[in-house]
């Protein structure tokens, strides 16, 4: 163990026989190895935990709002998705976590919903209301109303995400999708 | 190859370094007994590996840090063995530095030129007792809490200061988790790799002190191989016992700390259980400043001195019997240390039985006399002294038994904190994980505002402790079946024994329909009465020695004469009474009862029998009970054993028993803030424990 330091004393020729220093040697190096491996073990375990751990895919129904809300508004609105979240050991109670914009279809018809998730590398996208399309800030990806990529660099277009519409309440099935692939793949949770 | 190695060799010249480190020369050739400098390294490096790893999995915030140890502990794959490496490593570097230690003393290796490396080795020493003292907090359970507490109010004999800075304030909050966590994996690490690098150094420069005689004279070996082997084989066994020690009984993790939960058993580690031992014999002021700070201090102090004093051949000697007498001294200082707390546990109790009988008496005079006791305001030893009176060789006797009294006593109050510690720790567990319907797992589910908020919350855990100190004084708990032990030898239950002074009602499973049914039955009602000779209320578990229990024409007249001799006829009204009564308090381990006795019209006819009139007199004569409103003397008995009425009747029993209420106090009478002494979320919480309504744990076993 003790290495790395200078000393003052002049070597001198070893004295054992050769072929049992070997073996002494291959043996000293293979157990100092050994134990500088061991404590590594458990501390990579816990490091790799969060890829061993398996999500559930499917997404959940979240409330976003009610109809009266859209009421009378042809334009995509940004609302927030509030739901109870994990983070390590703690549980928080409801709180926005994420974005959607839900695009009212004309009459009857249930709106469309939209993830705010740019699909090339995550940022959140805005509605513009003059171009009447939906930019995002990073790389300038920008995708129409129905939510196809119409420029910039984003492999596909906006996700979409299932509604469904109870009484006159807007429920989405809240999902989130890996970002940069030309495939929606859910991420599971 | 070889050309490859050159270039690298004439670019870094690590040949000559590799040469000199592994051909250092040993004057008698290698031995096991120069190992130990090499694994007090090793388990260094071990704590370094697993420190980093731990590093990655901690948080240190008040509502994070025992958090997140008990996420790692129980939810990340290997946290339990990486936290158990790291905790048992710490432990066995102390054991290998101390003989470290006592092998350069013994074998005299402080002697000149080594002087200056001596001292580096005990700077060393004592860079690794601060890693030791500041790492036993981080976890912030109650049992680090409150050692590491007692260790910086100890600092606080010095000044006031010292603890302030230490702790980031007045108080221990997250500004001393992040103090300590820097101290215990930035500083003390970065300083102790600094003094060990020169320390190796200087080692190396003055060679190893061989002892050389017989055949090893004039013999001398390399390092390499033989000497790295030994090494390393050394290593490896200290490798296993930490690993088999971490794997066997895994690092404990106790409940988070509570600064306003005393906890009776702090402890610190057990090395230095003999520092916390050596404080009870200076009381006083001063008396943590001269255990904890000089006497110590010399010590080590004196231990800088040895190389001086050591020159001489006597002085060498001195050294090392002073080494020895500390050791010896720590050694007896800790089982002390260890036979105080564990003095319950292996006592006879025949050695204390004339004190405890003798207090036995003591008390019931107390309690016929009250004040005009003679016992009344005096210390224990005086009342035993009048208790023998002239009697001087039994007072001889009661006074040596009241000291190994005393010693059992605080003995016993640290067992049982230890227990109910662990039971804490337990259900800790348990509160942490919520069912995931998604995941289908149970998942830690902690709220932001930290576990400690989840156990103060708990009626399972805090119902028995506010249970002894508001209720127990009065009210008896205890129940003989054998699926209720949690609650009857639950180690937080409040102390009930056969003596109930104030003789209230036993609330064990209370509403409940064996109790109710107990209530009705004229044999159990008459089992009340006060015991004239030990001034005591024996058996009363219903009625109590209240005036309910006594008064003329009251409930207990009625059971005992109308009740008495019932036909088959009048037996089934009354069952059917209980039946319907008891499902009124709506109690969740009688749930399935209770649904089963509505389809069944139970219930039904319960209400009916309860209209119908006895041998005189029907109950709803005196009683209303939900729609029937014919009669207003006596308690009205809806929602009887509910949740709603226990508070009620916890906050202001007059709002139930008007003026039949015997002493039970209102402990929160509405309308007065001034006169609360429970809140209503405490009352919830003594409330529910009785009902047994708490959170059950995991169905399924955790990891
Ligand atoms: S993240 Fe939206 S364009 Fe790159």
């Amino acid at each position: 163990m003790e290495t790395q330091s200078p000393s003052s004393d002049v070597p001198t020729p070893c004295c054992g026989t050769k072929r049992r220093g070997i073996l002494k040697g291959v043996l000293a190096a293979a157990i100092g190895l050994f134990v500088s491996v061991v404590p590594l073990i458990p501390g990579l375990a816990v490091l790799f935990s969060p890829l061993r751990r398996k999500g559930n895919v499917g997404g959940r129904m979240i409330r976003i709002t009610t109809l009266g809300a859209l009421a009378g508004s042809t334009r995509p609105q940004r609302f927030q998705v509030i739901a109870s979240r994990r983070d390590a050991w703690n549980l928080y109670p409801p709180e926005p976590i994420a974005g959607v914009y839900l695009a009212p279809q004309g009459d009857g018809k249930p709106p469309k919903a939209f993830a705010v998730t740019c699909p090339h590398l995550g940022c959140a996208v805005d509605f513009n209301g003059e171009t009447e399309e939906y930019q995002c800030p990073c790389h300038t990806s920008a995708f129409a109303l129905d939510g196809q990529t119409l420029y910039g660099p984003s492999p596909r277009g906006l996700d979409e995400l299932a509604v469904e519409i109870r009484g006159d309440e807007v429920w989405i099935d809240y999902k989130r999708f890996e970002v940069g692939k030309s495939q929606q793949i859910e991420i599971p949770s | 190859m070889k050309q490859i190695l050159d270039w690298i060799d004439h670019r870094t010249g690590y040949r000559g370094v590799v040469k000199e480190t592994l051909y250092e020369n040993i004057p008698g050739g290698s031995r096991w007994r120069y190992v130990w400098g090499s694994t007090l390294v090793f388990v260094f490096f071990v704590q370094v590996v697993t420190g980093i790893f731990l590093w990655m999995a901690y948080s240190p915030s008040t509502q994070t840090a025992w958090e997140s140890v008990y996420y790692l502990q129980y939810h990340l794959d290997g946290g339990w063995l990486l936290r158990g490496i790291h905790h048992y490593a710490a432990q066995i570097m102390m054991i290998l530095m101390l003989l470290h230690v006592l092998q350069v003393v013994i074998d005299g290796a402080y002697k000149a030129p080594r002087e200056v490396n001596f001292w580096f080795g005990l700077l060393l020493m004592l860079i690794v007792f601060g890693l030791g003292l500041t790492g036993y907090l981080l976890p912030w359970d109650q049992k680090g809490y409150w050692a590491t507490k007692v260790a910086t109010e100890i600092a606080g004999s010095v000044g006031r200061e010292v603890p302030e800075i230490a702790v980031g304030g007045a108080d221990y909050g997250t500004q001393t988790l992040t103090r300590f966590f820097a101290i215990h994996a930035g500083v003390l690490p970065a300083l102790l790799v600094g003094l060990l690098v020169v320390h190796i150094a200087l080692f190396r420069r003055h060679g190893i002190t061989a002892k050389l005689s017989g055949r090893r004279e004039g013999y001398q070996e390399d390092f390499w191989p033989d000497q790295v082997l030994k090494d390393a084989v050394a290593c490896l066994a200290v490798l296993l016992v930490i690993v088999l020690l971490a794997w066997l009984a895994r690092a404990e993790l106790g409940a988070p700390a509570d600064a306003a939960e005393n906890y009776a058993a702090a402890r610190p580690e057990w090395y230095f259980l003999f520092l916390f031992q050596f404080l009870k014999y200076f009381p006083g002021e001063y008396g943590k400043l001269i255990g904890a700070v000089v006497l110590p201090g010399l010590l080590v102090g004196f231990m800088f001195l040895m190389p001086f004093v050591g020159r001489s051949r006597t002085g060498h000697r001195l050294n090392v019997a002073f080494i020895a007498l500390v050791l010896i001294g720590s050694a007896v200082l800790t089982l002390l240390a260890l036979d105080e707390d564990y003095y319950a546990k292996r006592i006879d109790k025949s050695q204390i039985a004339e004190a405890e009988k003798a207090f036995e008496q003591i008390a019931i005079d107390l309690r016929k006399a009250g004040e005009g006791s003679p016992y009344h305001g005096k210390e224990q030893a005086e009342q035993l002294a009048i208790f023998s009176g002239d009697d001087q060789e039994e007072e001889n006797l009661l006074q040596e038994q009241y000291a190994r009294y005393q010693r059992y006593q605080t003995s016993k109050n640290f067992i049982e904190a230890v227990h109910a510690a662990d039971v804490e720790a337990e259900r800790i567990k348990e509160l942490a994980v919520e069912w995931d319907p998604q995941a289908e797992a149970y998942l830690p589910s902690i709220p932001p505002t930290g576990a400690l908020a989840l156990l103060r919350a708990d009626p399972k855990t805090q119902g028995p402790k506010l249970f002894g100190r508001y209720c127990a004084s009065c009210h008896d708990y205890s129940g003989p079946e054998a699926d209720t032990e949690f609650v009857t030898v639950h180690p937080l239950a409040p102390q009930t024994g056969d003596h109930v002074p104030n003789g209230a009602p036993n609330l064990y499973r209370f509403a409940s329909r064996q109790w109710i049914a107990g209530m009705l039955d004229p044999e159990e009602v008459a089992k009340v009465h006060l015991d004239r000779e030990t001034w005591t209320v024996t058996d009363a578990p219903y009625y109590g020695n209240t005036n309910i229990a006594t008064e003329d024409g009251g409930m207990v007249e009625f059971v005992q004469n109308d009740l008495a001799d019932l036909d088959d006829e009048g037996r089934e009204k009354i069952e059917a009474i209980v039946v319907a009564l008891s499902a009124d308090a709506r109690l969740p381990y009688q749930q399935t009862l209770d649904q089963e006795a509505e389809t069944a019209g139970q219930i039904a006819a319960g209400r009916e029998a309860f209209t119908d009139a006895f041998d005189s007199y029907a109950c709803s004569d005196c009683h209303r009970w939900g729609e029937i409103e014919d009669a207003e003397d006596a308690p009205d008995l809806t929602g009887y054993g509910s949740r709603d009425w226990m508070i009620k009747m916890i906050a202001d029993p007059a709002h139930i028993y008007g003026e039949h209420n015997d002493r039970m106090p209102a402990f929160n009478p509405p309308g007065k803030p001034e006169s609360q002494q429970l809140s209503d979320e405490k009352i919830g919480l003594i409330v529910d424990w009785i009902r047994q309504d708490w959170r059950p744990g995991p169905a399924k076993p955790q990891p």
